[in-house]
């Protein structure tokens, strides 16, 4: 699989799309924590609970894990637009053809761009606990793995989820606008309708639609879920996740698999 | 002679459509085997299938004998499949790094294969640079790489000018003659004519014969005999006329002012022609028995009509 890997980054490093979406997928990481931190400082002392303390404490010892990763999650349509990308430029060129002509397996095609997007979610994760960790300096707030762990597994399990629905949009419509707007229209708008009327139809099962199985990882701090109710627990959550991370590999590879090229 | 390809019962349907219907045949090793057919008649479809990135609805076929078509078999295959594929924004010679990588052969042949295909100077432009003929030269190049044994090539001469398709007509004709067998889909008769030893004709998906080339041209349509196409002239061409249309055998003798042509059944032969005209008076100026062509034998075939 590295030697795939090593492939695959013959194809990516070299094009422009991938490149200018990775600088600004970091801009957007500054500049989304940033807004974060300029509104909290104005909020400070605003917006406070019974007891007199802030009501929302988003840059403390506890907290500040889940408001990097729960900022910058907001991002996660960057990557998901370079995957939907890459993928149908491989259609466009027939590329995904020749490289089965040449000597991939077709399961070894489709399993190298999902490692490709575990490699993501991994360096999307990496610039999270870089951003803590600068963010901490900033706040003067000590810098303490331990809470962050868990917040960091979980940032990797939604970028994954994130791009593997955008891999999953791209091999199904195989045309690039298509998939663009179904993978923004969906995240941005028809998911927040469909999680109202479950939540109004099937209490709890607004939490495991298709993105928002990700998103209830990452509650906005001091929170357990959404607007739309709180979550079941994050070990379901979790479970929950690991269940749509899987369904999300069986289609594509089975799209893959058996499909005409 | 032992077999390279060899395809059993393959069909294939895009829903109510039969792009193959029933397909058998075997592809001798060390062959140039041309699969002709007119535009949509299911070559690209088939070589598809065979390559694995299209499924058959039903039916198999064999590469040297092993069922199906393996990622191993097929990096000991070059191919070239209906269009020159690479990454646009990369230049030649990155875009054959990763067709390198993926069939497991060494960087060191990539400056020899575009040396081979006139590239070697453009190596370092970018795909989406080149002209239609530089692409298909590049494919070409790809395809000769690690010096496979099995080259399949799906209209290998498109988008070339005169010079390049005389070029890679000799490189098919060289690989040849290496020992290599080569596989090439082809609507240009003349092509398949020039460079193959087999060939099969396939029209709406039906194979329609199959076997070397002079054995197609010598066999005789199914619902006609075997025929020749002789030209004679003489002095007096009126009783020439005369005199063939009585002699048994002649089937047709078309008069083109300066010459004739007969059409005649097998039984007959240039001497016995020459040999009846003497004994009756006269004197032929001209006998010439015209090789029959692959364009005439195709379109007896095929009804001259596109499948599209």
């Amino acid at each position: 699989m590295i030697k795939n890997l090593q492939i695959e980054w013959m194809k990516i490093k070299n094009y422009r799309v991938f490149q200018v979406f990775s600088v600004l997928y970091m801009i957007g990481i500054v500049i989304i924590i940033f807004i974060f931190y300029k509104i909290y400082t104005q909020l400070t002392g605003r917006l406070t609970g019974r007891d007199g303390d802030d009501l929302f404490q988003l840059f403390s010892e506890e907290t500040i894990w889940a408001t990097v990763c729960f900022s910058t999650s907001f991002l996660l349509y960057l990557p998901g637009m370079v995957i939907i990308n890459l993928f149908i430029n491989e259609v466009n060129f027939k590329t995904h053809r020749q490289n089965i002509i040449d000597g991939w397996k077709r399961e070894t095609f489709i399993y190298t761009k999902i490692s490709l997007i575990a490699c993501i979610a991994v360096a999307v994760t990496i610039m999270n606990l870089v951003a803590t960790f600068i963010m901490c300096n900033v706040t003067n707030t000590p810098f303490t793995l331990g809470p962050g762990i868990k917040m960091l597994g979980f940032s990797f399990m939604q970028t994954f989820i994130y791009l593997m629905f955008a891999l999953l949009l791209a091999t199904f419509f195989r045309r690039s606008g298509v998939a663009f707007i179904v993978f923004f229209i969906y995240g941005l708008l028809l998911e927040f309708i469909l999680m109202w009327l479950f939540s109004n139809i099937f209490p709890g099962l607004q939490h495991f639609l298709p993105l928002q199985v990700a998103d209830s990882l990452i509650a906005f701090p001091g929170m357990d879920g959404s607007i739309f109710g709180n979550n079941p627990g994050e070990l379901i959550m979790t479970i929950g996740a690991v269940a749509f991370a899987g369904l999300y590999i069986f289609l594509a590879v089975r799209k893959y698999k058996y499909d005409d090229l | 002679m032992s077999v390279v390809l060899s395809l059993k019962n393959i069909k294939k349907n895009y829903g109510p459509v039969k792009a193959l219907d029933d397909i058998s045949f075997d592809v001798p090793k060390g062959s140039v085997f041309g699969i002709l057919g007119p535009n949509g008649s299911g070559k690209t479809t088939m070589l598809g299938i065979v390559m694995d990135i299209l499924k058959a609805t039903s039916g198999s076929f064999y590469w040297n004998g092993e069922q199906g078509s393996t990622n191993e078999m097929r990096k000991q295959i070059g191919t070239l499949l209906e269009t020159p594929n690479f990454y646009h924004y990369l230049s030649a010679e990155k875009n054959l790094k990763i067709a390198a990588a993926i069939k497991g052969r060494s960087y060191d042949e990539i400056p020899v294969v575009l040396e081979k295909v006139n590239l070697l100077q453009r190596k370092d432009s970018k795909f989406s640079t080149y002209s239609l003929g530089m692409k298909q030269r590049l494919a070409i190049a790809s395809t000769l790489l690690g010096s496979p044994d099995i080259l399949v090539f799906d209209e290998p001469t498109n988008g070339l000018d005169p010079a390049g398709i005389a070029e890679i007509r000799e490189l098919m004709k060289d690989l040849n003659r290496q020992g290599k067998t080569i596989i090439m889909a082809s609507h240009i008769l003349d092509e398949v004519e020039k460079v193959c030893t087999h060939v099969a004709i396939i029209q709406k998906g039906i194979l329609k014969t199959v076997g070397t080339v002079q054995e197609v041209l010598n066999a005789a349509p199914t619902d006609k005999v075997a025929t020749l196409e002789i030209e004679v002239s003489a002095d007096n061409i009126t009783a020439l006329e005369d005199l063939l249309k009585q002699l048994p055998g002649v089937l047709s003798v078309t008069n083109t002012g300066s010459a004739l042509t007969i059409e005649s059944s097998e039984t007959l032969s240039s001497s016995s022609i020459n040999k009846y005209c003497f004994e009756k008076g006269i004197v032929l100026s001209q006998l010439t028995l015209k090789k029959k062509s692959l364009e005439k034998r195709f379109l007896e075939i095929t009804g001259g009509k596109s499948d599209r």
